[in-house]
């Protein structure tokens, strides 16, 4: 069945993938090697992949250091990118899928006041307030879960336009007239139809759940120990961006950094901020392929 | 397909408990109507705290340290409220912060109206919170005089006076180094040993002038070429001058110590010309790293590796324990200038009372009994006797047997930042006598004329924020020595100058001389 | 494939057909409540806190108290030299992230779609993980392979052709190319996710009565795919034409290192307004730089948007 352009065409694009891929794992590799370097050799002859002395000390570190913080904040982690992307989907799907039938009244301006939401917010300060004073969210998980996160306007408009070139009007009105309901219909028929941007929403609430830092570090200020593990790793970074900065206003800045982790273990942080996605990333994969074709096929 | 739909219902319920929270939510927010959120939740907390607790104050103290709350934060809340518990009718809350994040949360919970009932300005600025309006008057009503007369004793009316703002006291300093040795570098001494230096003096720091300090550069550069002889930091320029840079910015500042009140142009001094042009020599002859700029590993870090022989530092009595304790290795501090109280030292980072403190006497009183209670300042700054530190034969303070730095509960060293230092331990390492000896230190230390003087960017803030960003264009490049001191110093004043200047030099001129008129 | 329901039901009838239409979807409206109750709690009720960008805020009064002083807070923006720069690197990197992603995602997805098998996975996650990392640590990564001293490049490669070392962190020119490249590295596995859905989603049989037409490999992409993808790209453009006053602060600020000798290739809005506002925290000017971004972007868009519906009426976004 193959023809010799197909051939041609898998060809290049496997030579074209295996640079991307190299491209793009290349300095990720560096930052496992630098983790796993010697502080003094990083020091003294820069970032290496064949470092002069390997060490274990940035992890041993790590683990001796704040042992039940780190599988603690793993574990916060996990729980809040599965929980906030289950909501996130729904709430998300429901959204877009109302947005997305074309003769529902007043669709036009809600359409409108989502979009506005992309560009318009009130900003740091009230944002906060109001979490804190109306909703009093501060200190709890769902200072992690709720600011932001849980929906945003990007994903409601990605999904309503893809319901609305996607899945074929005629199919739901038809099912519509056959007697089902609406709330059927769209669990039926309009849903698994759009298996591929569901999965992908999913996938995008996933990543933002997981690599997100800001709302642990506006929320939780005595609660340290709800901390994700990105809260922890942000944690370093921001000390020491506020000692390298401000360092002519402390006179002591220089003691703050020396008790800042050395670099190998801010390496070895950021290495276990990915490791688990490396680890479930393939499982997650394989649903979300065969999401993608089960929709395909269908479609 | 049935775990699916377990799946699916699952998340609905969710999805339901969560609008249903919202909408109650909702509710509230309409009858608040948007309008003085932060007054209504400043109210609730106050309450709260009222009927709770009874007779017994409840504060909330608010600090940060370079790497958030120890582990044993709660440990020494509770010896702390034991102390003023039945003294005061007092219990505190501490809220530490990491210092990377004191400044957002505090702005937060202060904008929030979140109770807090005393804080530190470390990293949360004394000058920007005073302008933000975050901060109670001290004054106002007799607060200090009548229940914080313990803290003018031990501080005495000239410090405290130099942390007015307008004429209006906003903030406490606390007992520490005010003085700064100028002009400091630290030197590992096993490289100073390799060149045949002749370390005997055997005084703490060793006084130099700058061309010796070249000239030993030189010869350890002879020496040790593989190795980085020098590494600046963005304070260098500031610790090897002898200028007061009035409100902490470099735009507009008093040379020669700041025996006069007159606002110059840094940029266009003699000083910072001979600045430039000795570290572009040393760049030239390739002391410097060629990363210097770019690398943020701390000097100290560089100097335990061994890649690195000198780097810049503050001086006080102490600070060759301190850097060497930090380098790893033995250090030798020279100095060049003199020690200095510059106009912004001794307000840097008073102790505060916030506009959303429940109760501003119980604040102050509690502020009082920090600053006068030996006990509790010794719990506050090394933690519980026996079980964090001992002291030994010496009256020097130590780690407990079995704890060590990484592993004791306590251990935030940042015992400078505390209220009063100076009725705690001394910790070992240093001399017995570290506390008198720092008080010589500030009292015979040459003091600026402007003292106590503190500038409010409200009229410049455009100006500032421009030429802030200029300076920051050209800093590492020009005080580093990565260019031309000739060319590069002339393009940047020239932005400067463009960007507003000379509007933020007239109006510290301005403000400079009102101040003095009521002095 | 959809076509628009007309509502052209003459005279009263029309009212009558709203209220049943609007019957009929109150289980769908149901359904959008949470959504929009939560736009309602993230997005506007903090909403009237934008006036404090036209206020002189002071704690003690509060927002809502504190007295106006109208558009003071926003002339940092402009008196300044840097106003061009900030706002022509602002844009300009914002074009060409939206031109270099867009394309570079398109055509990542079309070859994943079209190869099969175990390695398919492999690349895709292997494209992905760049996004995972902050960006923080993606400048030490940068300065990894960028270091005067120690680098990759200066090191090895600039070695090897027996080139003088160049000082990266102090030559403007450079970053452009270096900024762009980063930013690709890092969003191209994340965009080209959409496009794959996208793509997937696609009627197979196309493209099978299109081979059997002969159709060559390139005009299937060219007649078939593309024309398909239209809707999406045209969709998030628009979202980025959006957000081209915005600028991502770390690969800005943390990736250059917060070289002051790059500043002319490097600065945007948002890293100026940092700067600047660092040593003051002053909130009414951080949000007055919020509100001229968010408006700009606002007006851009929907001139955008107009100009698509009237080409494309279902490819506009609103």
């Amino acid at each position: 069945m193959k023809t010799r352009e197909d051939k041609i065409f898998n060809c290049i694009g496997h030579i074209v993938m295996i640079l991307l891929s190299l491209m793009a794992l290349v300095p990720i590799i560096l930052m496992f090697i630098s983790s796993l370097t010697d502080n003094a050799a990083l020091i003294q002859n820069g970032y290496s992949f064949l470092p002069e002395k390997w060490s274990t000390y940035a992890y041993e570190w790590v683990f001796t250091s704040n042992s039940s913080t780190i599988l603690r904040a793993y574990g916060i982690s996990i729980i809040l990118t599965t929980v906030g992307t289950t909501c996130s989907v729904l709430i998300t799907m429901c959204l877009a899928y109302g947005l997305s039938k074309r003769d529902l009244p007043g669709r036009q301006v809600l359409t409108f006041l989502v979009f506005f939401t992309m560009l318009f917010n009130g900003g740091l300060v009230p944002t906060y307030i109001n979490y804190t004073t109306v909703f009093h969210i501060k200190e709890t998980f769902w200072g992690l879960l709720i600011p932001s996160l849980l929906m945003n306007a990007f994903n409601v408009l990605l999904m309503k336009s893809y319901f609305m070139t996607g899945v074929p009007e005629e199919i739901l009105e038809a099912a519509y007239i056959d007697g089902a309901s609406e709330i059927t219909t769209m669990w039926k028929i309009a849903v698994p139809l759009s298996k591929p941007i569901i999965t992908t929403i999913a996938m995008f609430a996933g990543i933002a759940y997981w690599n997100d830092w800001n709302n642990g570090y506006i929320y939780l200020v005595k609660r340290t120990d709800l901390f994700s593990i990105q809260n922890l790793l942000n944690r370093l970074m921001q000390n020491i961006q506020a000692l390298t900065t401000n360092a002519s206003n402390v006179g002591n800045a220089g003691e703050g950094l020396a008790q800042i982790p050395s670099a190998t273990v801010r390496m070895a942080m950021a290495a276990m901020g990915i490791i688990p996605i490396i680890i479930i990333y393939p499982f997650i994969q394989k649903n979300f392929v065969k999401g993608i074709t089960l929709g395909g096929v269908k479609g | 397909m049935k775990k699916k739909m377990v799946a699916m219902l699952m998340a609905s319920v969710m999805a339901l408990s969560l609008c249903a929270c919202g909408g109650s939510g909702g509710g509230d927010a309409a009858q608040s109507g948007g309008d003085g959120g932060a007054e209504t939740a400043g109210g609730d907390s106050a309450a709260d705290n009222g009927g709770a607790s009874g007779e017994i104050t409840k504060l909330i103290v608010a600090f940060p340290t370079w790497t958030g709350a120890p582990a044993d934060t709660q440990k020494i809340q509770e010896a702390m409220n034991d102390i003023t518990r039945d003294k005061l009718g007092i219990e505190i809350e501490l809220q530490i912060s990491d210092y990377g994040s004191f400044n957002q949360s505090m702005t937060l919970a202060l904008s929030g109206g979140e109770q807090v009932d005393i804080v530190s300005t470390l990293g949360f600025t004394y000058a920007n919170a005073v302008q933000q309006g975050y901060l109670t008057d001290l004054e106002e009503n007799g607060l200090l005089s009548t229940y914080g007369s313990g803290i003018v004793d031990v501080m005495g009316q000239d410090n405290i006076d130099a942390c007015r703002v307008g004429g209006v006291l906003y903030g406490l300093p606390n007992n520490r180094d005010m003085a700064q040795g100028r002009g400091c570098a630290a030197v590992a001494t096993e490289y100073l040993e390799g060149i045949g230096y002749d370390l005997s003096g055997d005084s703490e720091i060793v006084r130099i002038s700058v061309d010796e300090l070249n000239d030993i550069y030189a010869q350890l550069h002879e020496k040790y070429p593989d190795k980085e002889v020098y590494r600046p930091s963005t304070s260098s320029m500031s610790q090897f001058s002898n200028v007061d840079s009035l409100g902490g910015s470099a735009f507009g500042v008093l040379l020669d110590n700041g025996k006069e009140l007159k606002v110059e142009n840094l940029f266009t001094s003699d000083f910072y010309k001979n600045y430039c042009g000795r570290i572009y020599d040393y760049n030239q002859k390739g002391y410097i790293s060629q990363d210097a700029a770019t690398d943020t590993t701390a000097a100290t870090e560089l100097v335990k590796a061994g890649t690195l022989m000198s780097y810049t530092t503050g001086g006080k009595p102490g600070s060759k324990a301190q850097e060497t304790n930090l380098c790893g290795r033995d250090m030798t501090i020279f100095q060049t200038m003199d020690n200095y109280v510059s106009s912004t030292s001794v307000a840097s980072f008073p102790w505060c009372i916030p506009i959303t403190a429940a109760n501003p006497e119980a604040s102050m009183k509690y502020l009082n009994e920090l600053y006068t209670n030996e006990e509790l300042a010794n719990v506050l700054a090394w933690g519980i006797e026996g079980e964090h530190y001992q002291v030994g034969e010496d009256g020097l303070a130590d780690f407990a047997d079995g704890v060590d730095a990484s592993t004791s509960g306590w251990n935030h060293s940042m015992g400078w930042l505390m209220p009063n230092q100076f009725i705690t331990h001394v910790w070992v390492g240093n001399s017995p006598t570290l506390w008198d000896e720092i008080q010589e230190f500030n009292e015979t230390a040459v003091v600026s004329a402007a003292s106590g003087f503190t500038f409010d960017t409200t009229n410049v803030a455009n100006e500032v924020t421009a030429v802030q960003n200029v300076y920051n264009e050209y800093q590492a490049s020009v005080e580093y020595g990565f260019v031309d001191p000739e060319t590069g110093i002339a393009e940047m004043n020239e932005k400067m100058m463009s960007a507003g200047l000379q509007k933020i030099i007239d109006e510290k001129q301005a403000q400079l001389d009102a101040w003095a008129a009521t002095k | 494939m959809s076509r628009a329901k007309t509502a052209s039901v003459a005279g009263g009838g029309a009212k009558k057909m709203t209220l049943k239409r609007f019957k009929r979807y109150i289980p769908i409206y149901c359904l959008m409540l949470p959504g929009l109750l939560y736009l309602f709690i993230n997005n506007y009720m903090p909403l009237p806190g934008l006036s404090v960008a036209f206020k002189q805020y002071n704690a003690g009064k509060g927002i809502y108290k504190s007295p106006w002083i109208g558009l003071k807070n926003f002339t940092y923006l402009f008196t300044t030299d840097d106003a061009w720069v900030i706002t022509r690197n602002t844009i300009g990197y914002n074009l060409a992230f939206i031109v270099v992603n867009t394309v570079m995602a398109i055509l990542v997805a079309i070859i994943l779609s079209e190869l099969t098998g175990k390695v398919k996975k492999f690349y895709q996650s292997a494209i992905l993980l760049p996004n995972l990392i902050s960006s923080v640590i993606i400048g030490y990564l940068v300065f990894a392979f960028f270091s005067v001293e120690n680098g990759f490049i200066n090191n090895s490669i600039l070695k090897l052709f027996g080139k003088e070392a160049v000082s990266w962190y102090s030559e403007a020119k450079y970053w452009p190319f270096i900024l762009i490249f980063v930013s690709a590295w890092k969003t191209v596995g994340y965009n080209c996710i959409i496009y794959l859905a996208t793509l997937m989603g696609f009627d197979r049989s196309f493209y099978e009565s299109a081979q059997i037409d002969g159709a060559t490999k390139w005009q299937q992409i060219k007649y078939i795919t593309l024309p398909l993808l239209k809707p999406t790209i045209i969709m998030l453009t628009l979202m980025a034409i959006g957000r081209i006053f915005y600028s991502d602060f770390g690969l800005f600020y943390q990736v250059p290192m917060n070289q002051g000798a790059l500043y002319s290739t490097t600065n945007t809005i948002d890293t100026y307004v940092y700067r600047g506002l660092l040593q003051m925290g002053n909130i009414s000017m951080s949000a007055a730089a919020g509100v001229y971004q968010s408006v700009v972007g606002f007006i851009l868009v929907l001139a955008a948007n107009l100009i698509v519906r009237r080409i494309d009426k279902d490819s506009a976004l609103i």
